[in-house]
């Protein structure tokens, strides 16, 4: 094969060209899933609520539209956009560190084991065991996505060696025993089955609004969780040589494989903590990432968060809008788009896995 | 020529799960030579190389490396001074080959650090070295063996080693490519005085481009010297197990192998 019929390095778009674009996507779908809904809000009427808040007087925009606008739409805007980012920034760091495109929150078990974290923790506090300043929700779905992933690696390793196929038979096995623990737990509770629909709305992936408070809490905490996970990019490209080969390049393998597994935990606990299991994301939107802009983990990383967070916003307007006055869980509809990826992902990586 | 010590090691053992592997190791390599470790399946030599490269601690002994015992250095100014082309490897992603071998340049550099003028030009240099200049845009799937095995050996040299350890470096290579790839490493050790100690299968290909040859049987350096102190019928009889017989040619010792003492047991006594 000559090098002519495969693209150079520097066939590959610009980065900075491709992070404008991609920040510029994100604002656009932001405002407009800001605008569509139940009551659509027209775009002047968008523009000039928005600006008041700022402290620029520029019409009269309806008062219920300001209301709709500030209070529910654009924290959910935001909720969607950080579990975009969160869960697509989450499949980057488990996929660059477990040396594996397959490995997806949801696929290898992490969002089932968060989910359940964050379902105990949600029962924690309703029975006000713990004081509401400690943050039990999201601690637990955060050490439920660590504990699950744990659990999964160390069933799929034997031989200092994880084949995909163990890797996702025991993400299958603990996503499907954590699920089962969660039902449970809903059916058991009193609290939780008389609100079963809503609980069970969140378990499938259905974004949630917050007060602003929490929105920007966790939009901020998952920034710095990017920005830190940014900082082990150039040991995850070289990981992707393989450990002994990192080792060699000066990199502290045991070090960088910790941080990134606990950052990915952490942003797939964010994720779940807020729009419950949303699933796929992780594996669709890294992969079509890395077809565009290749796949060292510098630019990976935050083109992933930015069209992550786009691609959650979009699809979370479609599942309130399509069905309206029904609003569907937006975790059915990327796994509707996710499963026919993974499925194709599966396929083209049968020969070269050895399952 | 003067002969500095480069990599030197002081009794090295090794053992995993109460077998010692490696014996009591000691040699010393001397700068800009190139050096082949020979010796049958399972006598520990890729164990010794994973200790001098790091990936595996020795139970006791030193390795020097560049006048200072390795064990002393942060394992990125090993990388600095060291680097190992394994047996195979692959990649789980489409990074393009310069990308790989870019990787190279990371003991080098800070943790978000672009590339400088200077790694650009080792990038290159390595590049050239191997061949690799049509090669470039290529990701590693649609490369043949032989071509993987020279992307590995860019990455080892886009570090800018002092010393370079390959494992087997020949195992799936055609012959001609085995004598590229020698040829290439045997230039490096002149042109800039690197020093090479290579795993070989092959006794005859040590015995051509050796400058100092170790042997390694039951995990001790059994002999260790020039092609024509080390190559003899008796050494190949106590350490492979087979019958031989050595003629010069070339100037090198140059081996035929007669049968096996395992197949024919006896007919050799």
């Amino acid at each position: 094969m000559t090098a002519g019929q495969h693209p150079n390095p520097s066939t590959r778009p610009s980065h900075f060209v491709v992070l404008l674009i991609a920040t510029f996507a994100l604002f656009a779908s932001a405002l407009l899933a800001s605008m569509v809904g139940s009551v659509d809000i027209p775009l002047s009427d968008s523009i000039a609520i928005v600006l008041a808040n700022v402290g620029i007087q520029t019409g009269n925009p309806i008062q219920s539209h300001a209301h709709i606008l500030v209070d529910i739409r654009i924290p959910r805007v935001v909720a969607a956009a950080t579990t975009g980012m969160c869960l697509a920034c989450a499949g980057v760091l488990y996929q660059g560190v477990l040396r594996n495109p397959l490995a997806d929150p949801f696929v290898i078990g992490a969002s089932g084991g968060a989910a359940l974290g964050a379902l105990l923790g949600m029962l924690i506090a309703a029975n006000r065991i713990l004081p509401a300043e400690f943050a039990i929700t999201p601690t637990l779905s955060l050490i439920g996505a660590l504990l699950s992933v744990w659990l999964a690696y160390s069933l799929s390793r034997s031989r200092g060696f994880t084949r995909i196929s163990s890797l996702l038979l025991a993400g299958f096995a603990i996503g499907s025993f954590t699920g089962s623990l969660s039902a449970l737990l809903i059916f058991i509770n009193n609290s939780m089955r008389l609100r079963l629909v809503q609980t069970y709305t969140w378990l499938l992936g259905g974004v949630s609004t917050n007060d602003w408070i929490t929105t920007i809490s966790t939009f901020s905490l998952a920034i710095i969780t990017i920005i830190c996970s940014l900082l082990i990019a150039i040991h995850l490209n070289a990981l992707s040589l393989g450990n002994n080969s990192a080792r060699r390049l000066g990199v502290d393998v045991e070090k960088v494989r910790l941080v990134a597994i606990l950052l990915a935990s952490m942003l797939t606990g964010l994720a779940v903590w807020l729009s419950g299991i949303v699933a796929l994301v992780g594996l669709v939107i890294p992969h079509s990432m890395r077809m565009l802009v290749g796949p060292d983990h510098r630019i990976l990383i935050p083109t992933s968060a930015l069209v992550g967070s786009t691609f959650v916003v979009i699809t979370d307007m479609v599942a309130r809008s399509a069905f309206s006055p029904a609003e569907i869980p937006v975790g059915i509809i990327t796994s509707l788009i996710g499963i026919p990826v993974f499925v194709l992902l599966i396929r083209k990586n049968l020969h070269q896995y050895d399952f | 020529m003067t002969s500095r010590i480069e990599l030197a090691l002081n009794q090295v053992t090794f053992s995993y799960e109460n077998n010692r592997i490696l014996d009591r190791i000691n040699f010393a390599l001397t700068t800009g030579s190139f050096n082949s470790l020979i010796g049958p399946n399972a006598s520990g030599k890729t164990t010794l190389l994973g200790c001098i490269a790091g990936n595996l601690t020795p139970d006791t002994g030193q390795i020097i490396l560049s006048g200072k015992d390795s064990q002393l250095r942060q394992p990125k100014e090993t990388a600095q001074l060291l680097a190992m082309v394994p047996q195979q490897f692959d990649m789980p992603f489409a990074f393009y080959v310069r990308e790989i071998v870019a990787m190279g340049r990371i003991p080098h550099k800070r943790f978000l650090g672009r590339l400088s003028q200077s790694d650009n030009e080792a990038i290159d240099q390595a590049i050239e070295l191997t061949d690799l200049s049509d090669l470039q845009g290529e990701t590693l799937s649609h490369l043949s063996g032989g071509e993987k095995q020279r992307v590995a050996l860019a990455i080892a040299l886009a570090q800018e080693p002092n010393v370079l350890l390959l494992d087997e470096p020949t195992t799936h290579l055609d012959l001609s490519s085995q004598i590229d790839i020698l040829n290439m490493v045997k230039d490096l050790c002149y042109a800039k005085g690197m020093t090479v100690l290579s795993v070989m299968h092959d006794i005859n290909l040590a015995s051509r481009y050796s400058d100092h040859i170790l042997v390694l049987h039951k995990n001790r350096i059994l002999h260790q010297g020039t092609a024509l102190e080390v190559i003899a019928p008796n050494m190949l009889r106590d350490v492979f197990a087979v019958r031989s017989e050595v003629h010069m040619h070339d100037g090198y010792p140059t081996i035929s192998l007669l049968s096996s003492y395992n197949s024919d047991l006896g007919t050799g006594q």
